[in-house]
């Protein structure tokens, strides 16, 4: 029979204290937010730890890319390159954030280039991986798929409000449309009160 | 009714014979003769359509008139952001030749999901594509709009300059273009020629940090 000597007691507590810490930090993200233990040990048995030093790119604008990545330490930098081939931050992603949903459900050219900003720690699901998932865990799979959802959907609307706001900047046109709707239903109703009173003189 | 053959369609070429036999089991298949509607504009949508055989066309009121937006053909999936979505059908899809369409309701599409059906699964990832392809056809689209119609205007500025300071500026008539990449936001996935119809210059740098950080 073997006896767990203390030196591995203490071991095995770290390391449920970091598996609990990885937790901890999946759930952190909406797209993982409602995932139970064993959910979180699927989707971690299907990413790829990377570890990559400040200034190396991991996404190149243009490659073809299939990939999502958890950034679970540091600072990537997001550069979009202009036709004249001048780039430009245009955005900063932090711990814990996602980068590349889309790309895993639908390998497309990337649109900018991520570039670690700091030395970086991730977790990158490839759209293989996801594929994994939807057999050994579909709750997980569902989850992240219907979180993708969401988010386009949502987004998809954000540019139907600037088309909006493009066609009609100050929304006069809405404003005459609903102006226009009270008048005709004011109309209406004393259209209404006109015949009653009609009828009520016998007209 | 005449015979469909699911198998021969490219949108469900990765579905296996289990999988597209479930499929037709829990979306009966729906004749339309030509000029039937689908679904009309403004109803409530609660399911999608996989079309077996056929065309429709997709139409639109814009500016009280209703005009034609596209058309889809034997294989398309038609509506599936109202599975997901409770917004109303943001056009009308119309048969223009005899068609037959599988109809997939909200309900049976959550009930299947709720069961980790791969059937479901398969088709939750299929909406999710449909929507990213939307997403991103349209935001190039829109960035090389205003692009173009920034341009324009400084075009109409200098020109303005050089002649009479007078003169009142042109108005840049992009409304057709807009609307169209609107009406082909929603949940139609019109094909990358219908869209570029609409003629655009290569986009550039008309998209916020947020915007960015979501299309990769």
């Amino acid at each position: 029979m073997l006896v767990e000597r203390p030196a591995d007691e203490a071991a095995n507590t770290r390391s449920m204290n970091a598996e609990h810490q990885t937790y901890a930090m999946l759930r952190g993200i909406r797209m993982f937010a409602d995932f139970d233990d064993d959910e979180c040990n699927r989707l971690l048995a299907v990413m790829q730890p990377r570890q990559v030093g400040s200034g190396d790119t991991v996404f190149e604008q243009g490659a073809t890319g299939d990939t999502l990545v958890v950034l679970t330490d540091g600072i990537l930098r997001v550069e979009v390159a202009d036709h004249h081939g001048v780039s430009a931050t245009v955005a900063t992603i932090g711990t814990g954030e996602v980068v590349g949903e889309m790309a895993v459900l639908d390998a497309a050219p990337r649109s900018a280039s991520v570039i670690a900003a700091t030395d970086c720690q991730f977790l990158e699901l490839s759209r293989t991986g996801l594929e994994q998932l939807r057999t050994s865990c579909p709750s997980a799979s569902a989850a992240i798929v219907g979180a993708v959802i969401a988010n386009v959907t949502k987004r998809l609307r954000n540019v139907n409000k600037r088309i909006d706001k493009e066609l009609d900047p100050d929304g006069a046109m809405r404003k005459r449309r609903e102006k226009q709707a009270a008048a005709d239903k004011k109309e209406a109703e004393s259209e209404g009160f006109f015949s009653r009173l009609m009828k009520r003189f016998g007209r | 009714m005449a015979q469909i053959n699911l198998r021969a369609l490219e949108s469900l070429a990765d579905y296996s014979n289990a999988e597209l036999k479930l499929l037709a089991s829990v979306a009966p298949a729906r004749e339309y003769e030509e000029g039937a509607n689908l679904c009309d504009e403004g109803a409530p949508g609660q399911s999608c359509f996989v079309l077996a055989t056929g065309e429709v066309t997709i139409h639109k009121v814009i500016d009280s008139e209703e005009k034609e937006l596209a058309t889809l053909r034997a294989g398309a999936i038609v509506g599936q952001m109202s599975l997901v979505d409770r917004s109303p059908r943001s056009a009308t899809v119309r048969a223009s030749k005899y068609t037959i369409a599988l109809e997939l309701t909200r309900e049976v599409f959550e009930r299947l999901l709720n069961a980790y059906s791969p059937l479901a699964l398969r088709f939750q990832s299929q909406i999710a594509v449909a929507g990213i392809r939307q997403l991103r056809m349209a935001t190039q689209k829109l960035a090389g709009i205003l692009n173009e119609a920034r341009h324009r205007e400084e075009l109409a500025k200098k020109k303005r300059e050089r002649r009479s300071k007078s003169m009142a500026p042109e108005p840049i008539d992009n409304r057709d273009q807009l609307l169209t990449v609107q009406a082909a936001l929603s949940e139609w996935d019109m094909s990358l020629e219908e869209l570029d119809d609409v003629h655009v210059s290569i986009p550039r740098g008309q998209i916020g940090a947020d915007e960015m950080k979501g299309r990769m």
